[in-house]
């Protein structure tokens, strides 16, 4: 891709950025909510698949959109919670999942 | 080309437009789930060219969408880009099976992404302008029935037999396998004997059943493993398997002939075809990357068909020592 192709590029994708930022602001609120019920419910199955849906989301744009960092938290806290549900392997505690949401949500406070 | 995005991201779906319009891809249309997709090729009268697809997507998912629309006949040979985050080999194998012809992993390499759309293209660009030398040479009021033909080498498509993918879907398949995946896989060939013979004397019917046939008896025996098989022409087939399954290439020659012999094969006028599958070395997918991975396809359908001529030269050599006995 030439120089004048790449700016064309990045001046599309920042109007992408834009509307990825407004997103995260949801889902962050989402993430809080959810990180609230796998502290306080009993069984936090759920929660922690919804965390691990919303992880996925981000993970899969926010690299492309200029924050590498990022979405290699937010590939890393679904890759814990698969790991911890799946109950097989090497198995990730309920202590350490809970650390990977909590350094995910500081990240995308900062971005927000 | 038409192109149709369908992703429950929508800011996949804004990412996939301002990148396809970045490389002169203008005609997209975004769909948040297959239910939209599907109402969306109900009510749009222009069909679509290429489909880009998400696996993971609520209620029905990309892989049962990339087999419904192969169930279409307008979109059994349109290129479809699946789209996935999935690590598991698994999900690619599935959408695979199901009809995908490449895939691109989330996030997004934007140039990577540029290059397989660009294949797609060049594939419809092809089939389209082959379509226009067909309709140009059929007279415009009458319809006629036009026999396919076939060259010999000809990779053409196989339909209905589950496991059986497009030769270039393979190439594109073993292409894309991370290193990690690579390392579990290798790659068989397979070779119809005697191939120039059976292609004189077959119809492209024949020919087309006859291929289609050995293909099903091929998948047939390696039902209980995860693999993807694909006709690479002049009568031979690639087969990518995990190498979990310990295949023993002569015991597996044998299950295959067995197979075509239960299937009792004819001719449309009624002679028995009499054939016989030789297979290859297998090629184990470790340690290659780049070009040597796509050039370990090739390699598995040369070693095939050598056997063939291993075959030949050692019955030339038996019937000339033959006649030199009874000279002597």
């Amino acid at each position: 891709m030439n120089q004048a192709a790449g700016d064309l590029l990045q001046d599309r994708l920042r109007a992408v950025r834009i509307r990825f930022i407004e997103i995260l602001d949801e889902r962050r609120s989402d993430l809080e909510h959810l990180r609230a019920q796998i502290e306080l419910q009993a069984d936090s199955t759920n929660a922690l698949r919804e965390t691990q849906f919303i992880a996925h989301k981000i993970s899969g744009t926010a690299s492309t959109l200029g924050f590498p960092e990022f979405g290699q938290l937010a590939s890393d806290t679904e890759e814990t919670i698969i790991k911890h549900l799946s109950g097989t392997g090497f198995i990730p505690t309920i202590d350490e999942t809970k650390q990977v949401i909590d350094d995910l949500l500081a990240s995308a406070a900062k971005i927000g | 080309m038409r192109i149709l995005s369908v992703d429950d991201d929508p800011i996949i779906l804004d990412l996939l437009t301002e990148v396809l319009a970045s490389i002169g891809q203008t005609d997209v249309t975004v769909a948040e789930s297959a239910t939209q997709a599907f109402d969306i090729l109900q009510s749009d009268c222009l069909p679509f060219d290429c489909f880009l697809l998400d696996i993971q997507m609520p209620e029905i998912d990309g892989i049962q969408l990339c087999a419904a629309l192969r169930h279409m006949p307008l979109y059994q040979r349109t290129p479809i880009i699946m789209i996935t985050a999935m690590s598991d080999k698994s999900y690619i194998d599935k959408a695979f099976s199901a009809g995908a012809m490449d895939y691109v992993t989330k996030p997004f390499d934007v140039v990577e992404l540029g290059a397989r759309v660009r294949i797609a293209e060049n594939l419809v660009e092809a089939r389209n302008n082959n379509a226009k030398i067909i309709s140009a040479a059929k007279p415009t009021e009458t319809v006629y029935k036009v026999e396919k033909s076939y060259t010999l080498e000809e990779r053409f498509p196989i339909d209905n037999v589950d496991g059986v993918i497009d030769y270039i879907a393979l190439e594109n398949y073993i292409c894309q396998l991370s290193r990690g995946s690579l390392f579990g896989s290798s790659i068989l060939g397979f070779h119809i004997t005697d191939i120039d013979r059976i292609f004189q004397a077959s119809s492209a019917f024949d020919y087309e059943s006859i291929i289609t046939d050995v293909a099903e008896s091929i998948t047939n025996c390696l039902s209980c493993s995860q693999y993807l098989v694909s006709y690479a022409g002049n009568g031979t087939f690639a087969c990518v398997y995990s190498s979990d399954q310990k295949l023993a290439p002569a015991a597996f020659e044998k299950e295959i002939r067995d197979s075509i012999s239960s299937m009792g094969l004819y001719y449309s006028d009624g002679r028995p075809i009499v054939l016989t599958v030789v297979a290859g070395s297998p090629i184990r997918l470790t340690f290659r990357s780049g070009q040597k991975i796509a050039d370990a396809l090739l390699e598995a359908c040369i070693s095939a068909e050598n056997i063939e001529y291993e075959y030949h030269t050692d019955a030339v050599a038996m019937s000339n020592k033959y006649i030199q006995g009874q000279a002597g």
